[in-house]
């Protein structure tokens, strides 16, 4: 049997899933069109967890975070009877989402979004085979070493599920050029992270 | 015939979207053309389970639990700040006609206010999109003359903000000239404030020239009726 004829069922999953969040996603967003403070509150559980993870990522500081989500959603409480459903309801949150932390870096100073060229990086090989945890820790070290709009690709893939051309929309950016992002970090992690990949690390990233 | 470029073209394309085919996120013809691909393919294979390793290792990371609830009041707390006392402005539809003051009811100083506005309100009108300019002013007079407010209620100030202000700026702009949002934003983004001076003292024309001068706001002008009662 095809080793990935089961991504044929994650596909199929993915869709259902995706269409069912965006169905629940774009009602309450009506509704908060219609100023209703419980279907407000309703999104702001359900994209607090999502942004938060994901503007961590971006920007490096929590309050910073913190300060974009509540910029985010008062765009989304204010725009909401803008939105015309030409994208997924998260596509349009995470966009905004994007753009205020753009603005707010541009504006804090302290945070900056210095990368550190993998030439620097530390030694991340182990003898050990790689358990959830170690791997966990890893990636995250690993992430941190990314040019930033490489990283979000990362996050914008994996964790908040979204399609390339999803991506982007968001990142305001040609389809290309996130598969471009996406190829050059999954290359630097091939280097920094040898054990998943099976083999010794590479020499030239 | 040399299938080889070919073949590398094909393994090039399918490599880059590898991670949404491990998402399902591809859309059906790639999919199709990916996984016929990978099925051949022992390399790309191998990346796909790499790929899933990491997909595994991002999406389980939870090490910071967030409690949304504190953020929430928070925003919320600012949101009911800063519309309170809006109903009028706050109305998803457009203001019923009848609202609507007459053009020839605008002041002729007004008018000349904003001819020398123009070149700010056309760029107003471009960020608004699809408001018309005579959209634009008209919550600049119908509110109040039309709907005689409470006291505590009148604002003698409108303001439009730049599009990246944030709330927290909002507010310190707020307090930097004393002022309080009594309504808005109405349906071209005009909010209306409130400074507790009077509109033709030294105090108010210094936080209007403040204002101004902010880069953050894009327009500031005395509501109509209060200027009148110069």
């Amino acid at each position: 049997m095809p080793a990935v004829s089961i991504f044929g069922r994650d596909q199929d999953h993915a869709r259902a899933r995706a269409a069912s969040s965006g169905e629940r996603e774009q009602q309450l967003l009506a509704r908060v069109a219609e100023r209703d403070t419980a279907a407000f509150q309703e999104l702001y559980v359900l994209y607090h967890r999502r942004l938060a993870r994901f503007l961590t990522r971006f920007v490096r500081r929590f309050d910073v975070a913190e300060e974009v989500i509540n910029d985010t959603m008062w765009v989304v409480w204010r725009k909401a009877a803008d939105f015309r459903g030409a994208s997924r309801v998260s596509t349009w949150i995470m966009g905004i989402a994007y753009r205020r932390a753009l603005k707010t870096l541009q504006r804090v100073t302290a945070v900056t979004s210095h990368e550190n060229p993998t030439d620097t990086l530390p030694e991340l090989t182990t003898n050990e085979p790689l358990r959830t945890n170690e791997l966990r820790e890893w990636l995250s070290v690993a992430l941190e070493r990314l040019p930033m709009e490489q990283r979000l690709v990362l996050e914008l893939t994996y964790y908040l599920g979204h399609s390339c051309e999803e991506i982007a929309t968001i990142m305001e950016c040609p389809v290309n050029t996130v598969k471009t992002r996406m190829f050059h970090a999954r290359k630097k992690l091939r280097v920094m992270l040898p054990q998943l990949a099976g083999r010794p690390p590479e020499v030239d990233p | 015939m040399n299938q080889r470029p070919q073949v590398e073209e094909i393994h090039a394309e399918a490599w880059e979207l590898l991670p949404w085919l491990v998402t399902g996120r591809l859309a059906p013809d790639d999919h199709a053309r990916v996984t016929r691909h990978v099925d051949e393919c022992e390399e790309c294979r191998r990346e796909v389970d790499l790929q899933a390793a990491i997909r595994a290792g991002l999406e389980g990371d939870s090490r910071v639990e967030y409690a949304p609830q504190p953020s929430y009041q928070k925003l919320m707390a600012r949101i009911e700040e800063l519309e309170r006392a809006a109903p009028e402005d706050d109305a998803p539809s457009a203001p019923a006609p009848s609202r609507r003051a007459p053009p020839a009811r605008i002041p002729r100083w007004l008018t000349g206010i904003l001819v020398t506005q123009g070149a700010m309100a056309a760029a107003l009108v471009l960020l608004i999109g699809f408001q018309s300019f005579e959209r634009f002013l008209a919550p600049s007079y119908q509110t109040l003359t039309s709907v005689e407010p409470s006291a505590a209620m009148r604002g003698n100030l409108r303001v439009v903000l730049a599009p990246d202000v944030t709330v927290r700026e909002f507010s310190a702009l707020l307090g930097s000239v004393g002022a309080r949002v009594v309504a808005g934003p109405s349906d071209a983004g005009a909010w209306t404030l409130a400074i507790p001076y009077a509109v033709d003292s030294p105090r108010f024309e210094a936080a209007l020239r403040q204002l101004k001068l902010d880069p953050r706001i894009l327009f500031a002008e005395p509501v109509a009726t209060a200027v009148a009662t110069r």
